[in-house]
């Protein structure tokens, strides 16, 4: 059986913190999605044209939504899991307020940076454009800022092994320590990259930047970072979605299944982001399209095991025949809807993915809109879905109030799910007909960009329609706050699984065994793409900036 | 461990799906050599200027042997030379060198696409389909097709007018 | 934590049949759609390497 959760106040939680986390992440999304509609109207001519203002805004909006938005809930939420889950107070509470405060100082001062026209480059970085100092040392501070909550979730579980020898650790835990182990590893390579090359050259120390060097270096976080926002939306759907469904999990032990591939897979495999770059050597591009189709693995069975675990809710639910049970599921709860709407877009999100991932094909898509596409689709689609929902899955918790209006928050669901339809699915399309992305507007031959101009005016629609979303979700988790209605009961209630959860293997209740084989795995993926740098002939690039 | 027979039997057909198109993607790799351009050859970029093959003149489409051989500089924000032409159903190799910063390069209706790293000489090896850039570009008078080339990664402020134009002629 | 009742059972004695069937459905088009592209729009682009 899994751990039981306690009523609460059988403990001491800290809901502050995970409020705090939770404001600091969907007050600055608010503002980014206002940016992400000014860029289709500026590209568009809806607005007057401006590129400094326009790769500004692209600037901003790709670092709050990739970085901050996500961050701050991973971390305000992992700390609800990993109380709630295994049962007692968190670890060190003011370490991680330190945490948050240090992450809140560091995302400010690049925001200030960004906002102050010196850090145009974009949200991954464009060595050798060099931005201003400020906002290496805000990104420095972001991550740096979030260590404590891999310290906390990584100690929580051993103690809690220590207390509980043999017994499975429960998988809302399982998956968040995976998540805070790969985060750990992640975040290597652009460390050294900001550290070693960045932060010298914009302050002065240096002159030149080994670009290559840079670029393989982030290549190593690009994978990787994006599964550190998935594992908690994993987590929510095999943990919390079930339960918010009326259903039962399928299998916890597939649960452990996926989240160890996840952290195994997701790491060696980031030269496909530099799959069309003169720097790497075919030979090392196609082990990691290899690895790449490995870590798709994880996710269909996934789509299996939830798509289960909600034909259970809608059988439960008096679903009948073969797919009766879809008709049944329920599609106007807050706290599954975003599971369920956010599982269906892994499909196309996935297929993309997919496409991404096969080696010479990104010859093809590569930074043209299609790229910028999936990841809307993927994450703006599936990842940032599943958080509404866990969000509105832990409010009444978190504020002992019930929420406002459930006929309010499914709508607000609805909405980001059709708007991100209606935005991405022509989006797919331009890019497939060569429209390059990160482009304040089209300047090319009339009849080039005559084909493009259908779709624009649909992709419109469904941006605004993600931001009146937006500003939505803003509206129910504050009426949350001060909603009339008390919720009695602030336990968290974790999905209970088909079949008792008696034992696990060792090698699904921890992660040494795993930790070593990626010592192994990362080293025979990167030695050489990284190494390389070192002893071959390379020319260093004459820095521009900073500013 | 307990899995559900039918939840093995999907993950069997997962990893064979997978297997399918890593599978192909490797025989092609290997068959008929489709990689990306991963050609390394570095280059010092504050001196492009001054080497012979990436000399102003010597810019532009040459044909060598067999071959057409196109040069390229990048440089913000600008393409040199702003218009080439090259033939249909040739193999055709394109040479490209960033002047300055990290451009990309990709033409519309072809498998030309690179990124241009500054301290890297980029080489693309293809055959243009005059069919596929047909259905893409615009229509000449005399027969041929011009479809953009642009560069696709940000670049600065400029970025968006930096593109060039490629004519195709049939072959 | 609880494990469903013998009621509960019996109305989900059918999981994962819906689930396996849809599955189903999925993988063969992704696989369809990704030889599609693959063959039917990227290869005819042009031998690249």
């Amino acid at each position: 059986m899994s751990a039981a959760a306690p009523r609460a106040g059988g403990f001491r939680r800290a809901d502050g913190l995970t409020l705090a986390h939770f404001w600091v992440a969907f007050g600055l999304f608010g503002v980014a999605a206002l940016l992400g509609l000014y860029q289709l109207l500026e590209r568009n001519g809806l607005v007057p044209a401006s590129a400094a203002t326009y790769y500004q805004a692209v600037t901003l909006h790709g670092v709050v939504m990739a970085f901050v938005l996500t961050t701050f809930f991973i971390v305000g939420f992992g700390f609800f899991v990993s109380s709630t889950s295994l049962g007692r107070p968190l670890k060190w509470p003011r370490l991680a307020w330190a945490g948050f405060f240090t992450m809140l100082g560091g995302t400010l001062i690049a925001a200030v940076s960004i906002a102050a026209g010196s850090a145009t480059i974009l949200y991954t970085f464009y060595p050798p454009m060099i931005a201003h100092a400020a906002f290496y040392i805000g990104a420095a501070l972001l991550i740096v800022g979030s260590i404590p909550w891999i310290v906390i979730t990584i100690a929580m579980t051993l103690d809690w092994k220590k207390e509980n020898q043999g017994r499975p650790v429960p998988l809302p835990q399982f998956g968040m320590t995976a998540n805070a182990v790969l985060w750990a590893w992640t975040m290597v390579g652009v460390v050294i990259e900001v550290v070693f090359q960045l932060l010298p050259a914009s302050l002065g120390m240096t002159q030149t930047v080994d670009v290559g060097l840079a670029r393989t270096l982030f290549s190593w976080t690009l994978h990787p970072i994006v599964y550190f926002w998935l594992i908690p939306a994993y987590v929510a759907l095999y943990t919390m979605v079930p339960e918010a469904a009326g259903g039962y999990l399928f299998s916890d032990e597939m649960g452990r299944v996926v989240f160890v591939m996840l952290l195994v897979f997701s790491l060696p495999i980031g030269l496909h982001h530099v799959f069309v770059d003169p720097e790497q050597a075919a030979g090392w591009k196609l082990m990691h399209a290899f690895g790449t189709f490995l870590v798709a693995l994880p996710t269909l069975l996934t789509g299996f095991t939830i798509a289960a675990s909600l034909e259970s809710a809608g059988r439960l639910r008096g679903g009948k025949g073969l797919f009766g049970w879809i008709r049944a599921l329920p599609w106007g709860e807050p706290a599954a809807l975003g599971g369920i709407l956010g599982l269906f877009i892994l499909l196309p999100g996935g297929f993309g993915g997919l496409i991404n991932a096969s080696y010479a094909m990104d010859v093809m898509v590569h930074n043209t809109m299609w790229i910028t596409a999936h990841f809307h689709l993927i994450f703006g689609g599936t990842v940032v879905l599943i958080y509404f929902s866990a969000a509105y899955a832990l409010w009444p918790r978190l504020t002992g109030r019930r929420l406002a209006s459930r006929k309010m928050a499914a709508a607000q669901i609805w909405l980001w799910f059709l708007g991100v339809l209606v935005l991405t699915i022509p989006w797919h399309y331009v890019g497939l007909l060569w429209m390059p992305r990160r482009t304040a507007y089209s300047p090319y031959d009339p009849q080039i960009v005559a084909r493009w101009q259908p779709y624009t005016p649909i992709m419109i629609v469904g941006g605004a329609m993600m931001v009146i979303s937006a500003v939505l979700l803003l509206i129910n988790l504050i009426a949350a706050h001060r909603s009339r209605e008390i919720e009695a009961d602030r336990s968290m209630a974790y999905a209970d699984t088909l079949e008792p959860v008696v034992t696990v293997p060792k090698l699904l209740n921890g992660f040494t065994v795993w930790n070593w084989l990626l010592v192994v795995l990362m080293a025979i993926s990167w030695a050489y793409p990284i190494g390389q740098f070192f002893f071959m002939e390379v020319h260093k690039a004459l820095i521009w900036g900073p500013k | 461990m307990h899995v559900h027979p039918l939840e093995k039997r999907w993950a069997w057909i997962a990893v064979a799906m997978v297997a399918v198109m890593i599978g192909l993607v490797v025989y092609t790799a290997v068959a008929m050599s489709i990689h990306p351009p991963s050609h390394i050859e570095a280059i010092e970029t504050a001196r492009l200027h001054l080497t012979k093959e990436f000399a102003e003149d010597n810019l532009g489409v040459k044909r060598e042997g067999d071959t057409v051989v196109a040069r390229i500089v990048m440089a913000r924000y600008h393409v040199e030379p702003p218009e080439i032409t090259l033939p249909a159903g040739t193999p055709i190799v394109l040479r490209a060198a960033s002047a300055d910063v990290l451009h990309g390069l990709h033409v519309a209706g072809t498998n030309i696409g690179t990124q241009v790293v500054p301290g890297y000489v980029s080489e693309v090896h293809t055959t243009i389909s005059f069919d596929a850039v047909s259905r893409v570009g615009v229509a000449n008078a005399d027969g041929s097709v011009t479809v953009p080339l642009y560069c696709n990664e940000y670049c600065g402020l400029g970025h968006q007018s930096m593109w060039a134009r490629v004519r195709v002629t049939p072959k | 934590m609880a494990q469903p009742t013998p009621e509960e059972r019996a109305r989900m004695a059918d999981v994962p049949r819906g689930t396996w069937a849809l599955m189903g459905i999925i993988g063969l088009l992704l696989l369809a759609g990704w030889i599609l592209l693959y063959f039917g729009r990227f290869l005819p682009l042009g031998p690249v390497r």
